[in-house]
């Protein structure tokens, strides 16, 4: 009779491949042959460090029960065991990530903290395989801890690279990444530098880049941009945070020609010419929140998330448009005072996240439905879905009022009520909760050739195998209307 | 002479199965074996396999012989996070609905036959019943020797301190 620890070696690890870290640990842990396998993926990808307290009650009440090891505990626990064989462990590890406290708290004596940072610059030239390394917080290291950023450097198959709060470990973070050996696809750099960050240390990564971030407080040179290996041609993927950029004669289009995704955060230009809009022709997606320069080509998914300034898209012509709540007062405003309407064009519309989680959800959505149609998207839309974000909280589990429990007449009732009293032109109705296991979706269509007794539209719920191509349907009738 | 596009299989207890070629042919050993004998009679031996086993695989590969296409082609970026949220079939979760043994003879024999969608449901049965598990709970559901001494186990424990608790 076959056993599980007697399968074949190849079949035991397409079985681990299914298995997180952690899963992989409790299979490890019950049978010697299995141990010598699954400790392997254990090794795949390491996580150390002390987790960020839940702001749940009863989350946090677990976390602080439960008696785990500081992460400078974690660190050292970690090195020892790869230390013992660097041979047979140190190959297996691909993805490293060391979040709060790894390199100790303000508790720790100093030969301690020193002994951790020792450690991880022991193992770290024995990471040969190693592709992707997060350091969170940068700003935690020692002055003395720095020839870490050495062995970071000396590393040769880095393909992601993430430090974050670089704070004070600016220059050793500008250092590492003129030097390193790895040619990463994705650069991760955030946190308040001291002084401004120029593009400059991102320059021996021009040709490889695919995937960017830079944020806080950085600063965009003017002068960076002088030839052809000051733009990053490869870039697909930009995410700029908290940045004020001095650029006069060039813009983010100039150095990312080839970007589809961007994600401006708080983007400031301290641009000499008052014209600030930008033309980014590759753009596909764009994810606004906070101030950002205007961009005027059109984009296809355009999502704001908070604190929006309408002006970025004064021109634009998005196909998707998404909205967080909170920006439905600021698209009321202006386009009241008669001018030009940015969402002219729009004819599907997606209120992310709109959906109050609570009860008692009617009187929190109507306002904002009703607002939304005293713009020109009254007579315009020919889709509206409002919809709930998937979320969990700290326990894991779904949280808000759950929409299955409303009962389909509610939602035939305010799909009627959007179609008739509010948006003259809609077409499809669709109310969408993502935060539950099971989402439900509740999708209506007008019958265009009925009308009840009273004049009124007449609605059917669209088939729940329907509800996938109608989504599609729907974006595609946004491309065509572009 | 017999249907060009049908042969014989013969399980390792003399068992015959005469199936499409076709369906054959999502085994990588089997197809190449097909290649390498060309037009041929002869029935093509399956030394490792038994009937019962060979008969479920049979009713794998007859059921899933459309979507062979579709299950070729190289890996992409995120193929490993998307393998373990992918979720089985009603269909294939069916179908190892079977005693523990006749599972991993399956599995088995279909990674020696190479037939890589049967692996890889099999393994996501599998890897679905270890999810959640403690040592102990996996070592009662499989039947796991435990063969650590508890000074061994206390080692394993304290080496892998970094790991706990995740």
């Amino acid at each position: 009779m076959l056993c599980l620890s007697e399968l074949p070696h190849d079949v035991l690890e397409a079985i681990l491949e299914q298995l997180t870290p952690q899963e992989a640990l409790q299979l490890s842990r019950t049978n010697k042959r299995l141990n010598s396998i699954a400790i392997f993926h254990v090794l795949h990808d390491v996580t150390l460090g002390e987790e960020l307290e839940p702001s749940d009650p009863q989350a946090l009440s677990d976390h602080r029960t439960r008696t785990r090891l500081s992460g400078r505990e974690q660190l050292v626990s970690f090195a020892t065991f790869v230390l013992s064989n660097t041979a047979l462990y140190a190959h297996h590890i691909r993805s490293l990530v060391l979040t709060l406290h790894i390199f100790g708290h303000s508790a720790d004596s100093i030969a301690e903290v020193r002994s951790t940072s020792t450690l991880l610059v022991q193992v770290l030239p024995h990471v040969r395989e190693l592709r992707r390394l997060r350091i969170l917080h940068a700003d935690h290291l020692r002055p003395r801890d720095e020839d870490i950023f050495d062995a970071i450097a000396a590393l040769e198959k880095l393909d992601y690279l993430h430090i974050g709060n670089v704070g004070q470990k600016y220059e050793c973070c500008v250092a590492l990444l003129s030097r390193m050996r790895s040619s990463p696809s994705e650069i991760v750099l955030d946190g308040f530098a001291a002084r401004a960050l120029t593009l400059e240390p991102f320059r021996p990564h021009h040709n490889t880049l695919r995937r960017v971030t830079i944020g806080g407080a950085i600063m965009i040179d003017p002068n960076f941009v002088g030839g052809p290996c000051d733009t990053f041609p490869r870039v697909e993927s930009v995410h700029i945070k908290d940045t004020i950029m001095h650029m006069p004669s060039v813009d983010l289009s100039t150095l990312f020609p080839k970007a589809r995704h961007a994600t401006l955060h708080n983007v400031h230009s301290r641009s000499a010419t008052s014209d600030r809009r930008m033309r980014w022709a590759s753009l596909d997606s764009l994810t606004v929140t906070g101030a950002s320069p205007m961009i005027v080509t059109p984009v296809r998914n355009v999502t704001f998330l908070r604190y929006p300034v309408r002006q970025s898209l004064a021109s634009m012509r998005p196909v998707v448009l998404s909205y967080a709540p909170a920006t439905l007062d600021l698209v009321r405003y202006g386009d009241r005072e008669g001018k030009p309407a940015w969402c002219a064009s729009l004819r599907y519309l997606h209120l992310y996240d709109a959906l109050p989680t609570d009860t008692f959800w009617e009187p929190k959505l109507l306002p904002q439905l009703k607002d939304l149609a005293s713009t020109p998207l009254r007579h315009t839309l020919k889709a509206l879905c409002v919809s709930r974000r998937p979320q969990a909280n700290a326990t894991g589990q779904p949280g808000g009022h759950d929409l299955s429990e409303s009962t389909p007449v509610l939602w035939a009732w305010l799909a009627r009520m959007v179609m008739t009293e509010y948006f003259t032109q809609l077409e499809y109705a669709g109310f969408v909760d993502a935060s539950q296991p099971e989402p439900v979706a509740y999708w209506y269509r007008r019958i265009h050739a009925d009308t009840d007794i009273a004049g009124d539209a007449v609605l059917e719920k669209v088939p729940q195998s329907e509800v996938p191509d109608l989504t599609r349907m729907l974006e595609n009738l946004q491309r065509e209307e572009a | 002479m017999g249907d060009s596009n049908r042969l014989t299989l013969v399980a390792s207890d003399g068992g015959k199965f005469v199936v499409d070629k076709e369906v054959v042919q999502m085994s990588v050993l089997l197809k190449n074996m097909i290649e390498d004998l060309g037009e041929t009679d002869e029935s093509i031996p399956i030394p490792n396999v038994t009937s019962p086993v060979l008969t479920k695989v049979i009713e794998f590969c007859e059921n899933h012989r459309t979507d062979a296409a579709r299950t070729d082609g190289p890996n992409v970026d995120g193929d490993d996070a998307r393998m373990r949220t992918a979720v089985v079939s009603d269909w294939d979760r069916q179908f190892f609905d079977v005693d523990q043994d006749l599972m991993f003879e399956i599995i088995v024999a279909a990674n020696y036959l190479d037939i890589k969608s049967l692996v890889d449901v099999g393994c996501k049965v599998v890897a679905d019943m270890i999810k959640g598990k403690s040592p102990q709970e996996i070592r009662d559901l499989f039947d796991i020797v435990n063969d650590f001494s508890p000074e061994e186990e206390a080692a394993l424990r304290k080496e892998n301190e970094w790991a706990n608790d995740r």
